[in-house]
């Protein structure tokens, strides 16, 4: 009965996964940039910790952002769990302002404990968001007047992984993790001009991108004493390598009305590229099991992706995440609440105009306990880029909601 | 335990929650944020040479328009329009006996008020009898602007009057009673002359309408058939035949009417002797640079002037991967050749062969609408009056067939005022600045 249980979870999972990168995942313009925009604070649980993680070990929720972590599910043990969030987001230019609201699910990841000392772990996330629209309004060559550039763009790219980690002493974990990336990125531009009766032209790139890149995680967690433990944590990738096929239509259209035109169209090639080394480091410090606080720093070297000439030029980011948790000591028979909230600040991968994008975000969250579920929420606000040099501010409000079904299997479920 | 529902409900819930949009506004933001190079450019410095033609003789008749004038022009030479009728019976012949008195015989006309010259002076037109059936000089022709026909010397009568703007103005010209009494008589007497349609047309064959007034420039032009104007019929020309029945105290008329509008047309007369058109011929060209840069549009003769592009060939060199994405011809017409800018005619853009006669109408590049002149008319400061013409399929046809082809761009007046008007443009060529461009916007991909 139990196997049966689980080729449900992994047929809904299987299901729901197509629709979880089905639908347009942010409405930002900066998600243009680049391979869009990266989802880069984790699982739910690390969200709500600021999107900390490296240092942090826990076997009742899954942590995605070192592969080492996933040793600490006890064994036997079995959680799958799926995120949904709800974002409002706020845009501003100088002159405009707005807001809209999207939703979806964040990612489904199942991790098994197959002893006590190995963990797994494999699910489907997104790696990359693309969902903008914009116009911009650019010189003509040639002549005093502006013509408008009405940009779109969708797709974005997932992530498979696959994680295993092993406990070498008690205190000591390595990890290795293995990720495939996929998906598209569709850039489409529109050309006007400041007159009538004229070709509207329309330019659509169309990038399929693959890859995958092994990540290693190491955690070591020192026991100063009875109450006070201190983990750190350190993860790189090995050189991976991203290829990607950018397939060109270029079409016009008379006046909006007439029929379409094909003026170019290049199916292009797989091309390859190296997918940087990205290094990260983290420190938790654990009172008890009351205070959990956790800080990470973490460098991308997105300077070294090149894909073409087309393609905006990233720049290194890097990253600094604190986060805080804290269980309240509680009546015996009530189980504990968590509290959780965290600090998340970015460099910004971009550089446009001499600015960087850079985004600075508030997490806080709570945990508790449903049965064998154990539920995660959060709130998060970000903020990122300026209004400055004609750019745009966009502020980010998310809700995120997640669900860890929690069993054990091999074992007879005991009456409770 | 388990809850499939809540798993359950959590899919619905977050299937629910996807994509509730609510503001679609497009961000207006700067082009830095692309770093893509400017793709679209702009060209305005391509050689155009220009040249004024004189079309052939030209259809003048279908307008329904009777149109009359005389226009002095020292620059392009003076103008003379007569316009000339057929007439038939309206309806049934009334059955008259002998105790029906002949009143009188009246010409009925209707102006449309369309007219040029000044309102507050009395114009005088002369009403002809013509003397040959007014029918097309060829087989299978329409009737012309160099078509004329012979006319009594002596006009049956003179009709003075005047305009008004925008009137409807009722004109009656009464003619000879000798007429009058005729056509009375054969009625009575159910001659077969008038009897029959075709009998009355070869007996009687139409009116011409011919200016007198030759001492300033003016138009007139009155109705032909029934046409709505104001959302009123309109009555027709009519030639009126009054009588009275015995013991009535009101006249009767009988009316004898256009009879198509393809026997009502207008005969021109250009004097270009000693104008800078002097010794234009019909489809030779004359190079703007041979009639002080300038070139001509006038009604009347169909003059116009063909555009080319000598080196649009080269314009398929701008880059390999380019698209052109407008092409407008801008043209300024010559200051102080007109009066109000914003009441220079309408201008029309027909293909044109090496022979310089019309093939077609240009249209745009979806083929369903007719390219037209588009007026800029700065009636204030009259700095930047211009015409404009969306090009785009002439110069997209030409770059794809250059060296195949010598058809080009001719632009003229509309067919309608043409035949109709003495309106005429001054334009200026190349040699002026910003006078005539080819501006092109293109794409680079």
């Amino acid at each position: 009965m139990k196997q049966i249980k689980y080729f449900f979870y992994i047929l809904i999972f299987l299901i729901s996964s197509s629709a979880v990168f089905a639908q347009n995942n942010t409405i930002s313009p900066y998600s243009k940039l680049g391979l869009g925009d990266f989802e880069t604070m984790g699982f739910g649980w690390n969200t709500a910790l600021g999107g900390s993680g490296i240092a942090l070990r826990t076997s009742i929720t899954l942590n995605n952002l070192n592969p080492a972590a996933i040793s600490a599910l006890d064994s036997t043990s079995v959680i799958f769990e799926v995120g949904v969030h709800g974002d409002y987001t706020h845009l501003k230019t100088m002159n405009q302002s707005g807001g809209k609201k999207n939703a979806n699910l964040s990612y489904m990841a199942l991790g098994l404990g197959i002893t006590s000392k190995w963990g797994m772990s494999f699910g489907l996330v997104p790696y990359s968001n693309v969902g903008y629209t914009f116009e911009t309004l650019s010189p003509i060559s040639g002549t005093i007047g502006n013509y408008r550039t009405k940009y779109e763009g969708s797709g974005g790219l997932s992530k498979f992984f696959f994680t295993n980690a092993y406990n070498v002493t008690k205190d000591i974990s390595l990890g290795v993790n293995f990720s495939f990336l996929f998906g598209p990125k569709n850039d489409i531009e529109y050309y006007g001009l400041p007159n009538t009766n004229y070709y509207e032209i329309t330019q659509q790139l169309s990038t399929k991108y693959r890859g995958f890149v092994f990540d290693f995680g190491y955690q070591q967690t020192l026991h100063l004493n009875n109450n006070n433990k201190l983990t750190f944590g350190l993860t790189i990738n090995a050189p991976g390598k991203l290829q990607y096929k950018s397939t060109l239509f270029v079409s016009q259209r008379y006046s909006e009305s007439g029929s379409i035109d094909t003026l170019k169209y290049d199916p292009g090639l797989y091309r390859s590229t190296v997918y940087p080394v990205n290094y990260g480091g983290g420190l938790a410090y654990n009172y008890n099991t009351v205070l959990t606080l956790s800080a990470d720093y973490s460098l991308q070297n997105w300077s070294e992706l090149v894909i073409s000439d087309d393609f905006s030029d990233m720049s290194n980011n890097q990253t600094l995440a604190v986060g805080v948790e804290f269980i309240p000591k509680r009546l015996s028979h009530r189980s504990p609440i968590t509290y959780r909230s965290g600090l998340n600040y970015q460099s910004g991968s971009f550089v446009i105009d001499g600015q960087h994008i850079d985004r600075l975000a508030f997490t806080a969250g709570l945990g508790f306990k449903l049965r064998t579920m154990r539920i995660n929420v959060y709130g998060a606000y970000s903020t990122r880029g300026t209004t400055n040099n004609q750019l745009i501010q966009e502020d980010l409000f998310r809700v995120g909601l997640n669900v860890s079904f929690y069993e054990t299997w091999l074992q007879r479920r005991r009456y409770r | 335990m388990f809850k499939e529902s809540f798993f359950g409900k959590l899919i619905v819930i977050s299937l629910f929650l996807v994509s509730c949009s609510d503001d679609d506004a497009v961000y207006k933001i700067g082009d830095k944020f692309t770093t893509v190079q400017s793709k679209i450019h702009f060209v305005d410095t391509i050689t155009v040479s220009a040249s004024t033609v004189l079309l052939d003789s030209f259809p003048t008749s279908g307008y329904n328009k009777i149109f009359v004038g005389y226009n002095m022009d020292e620059q392009l030479g003076n103008s003379y329009a007569e316009s000339y009728v057929e007439f038939t019976h309206k309806g049934s012949l009334p059955e008259l006996d002998s105790t029906v008195t002949f009143d009188s015989i009246v010409l009925y006309l209707r102006q449309s008020g369309a007219y040029s010259g000044d309102t507050n002076i009395i114009k005088t037109i002369a009403i002809h009898r013509v003397l040959e059936e007014i029918t097309p000089r060829e087989l299978n022709n329409t009737l012309n602007n160099s078509d004329n026909f012979l006319t009594s010397a002596e006009p049956y009568a003179e009709l003075s009057f005047e305009q008004w703007p925008r009137s409807l103005e009722e004109n009656f010209c009464r003619l000879p009673d000798s007429l009058g009494l005729n056509w009375f008589q054969m009625i009575v007497d159910k001659d077969s002359i008038i009897v029959s349609d075709d009998n009355f047309k070869e007996y009687f064959q139409g009116l011409a309408i011919k200016p007198i007034t030759k001492d300033i420039s003016w138009s007139a032009t009155f109705y032909g058939v029934d046409e709505l104007a104001d959302n009123k019929i309109v009555d027709e020309l009519q030639i009126r035949l009054y009588f009275r029945r015995k013991n009535e105290m009101e006249n009767e008329f009988f009316a004898f009417v256009p009879s198509e509008k393809s026997k009502i047309f207008t005969h021109y007369k250009i004097d270009h002797t000693g104008s800078i058109l002097d010794g234009i011929e019909n489809t030779t060209q004359i190079l703007s640079g041979n009639t002080n840069n300038l070139m001509f549009v006038q009604a009347g003769g169909r003059v116009g002037f063909r555009i080319d592009v000598p080196l649009i060939n080269n314009l398929n060199e701008l880059h390999p991967n380019m698209s052109i994405m407008s092409a407008r011809l801008i043209i300024k017409p010559s200051k102080g050749t007109y009066e109000k800018a914003s009441k220079l005619p309408t201008l029309h853009a027909y293909w044109i062969d090496s022979n310089n006669e019309i093939t077609e109408l240009l249209t745009d590049v979806t083929g369903q609408f007719a390219i037209t002149s588009e007026l800029n008319a700065d009636d204030f400061y009259d700095e930047n009056t211009y015409y404009s013409f969306n090009v785009l399929n002439y110069i997209l046809y030409k770059m794809d067939r250059a060296i195949y082809s010598n058809e080009s761009l001719f632009f003229s007046l509309s067919a309608q005022d043409n035949a109709t008007t003495f309106n005429r443009v001054v334009l200026e060529d190349q040699s002026f600045s910003k006078s005539l461009e080819l501006q092109l916007y293109y794409v680079v991909y």
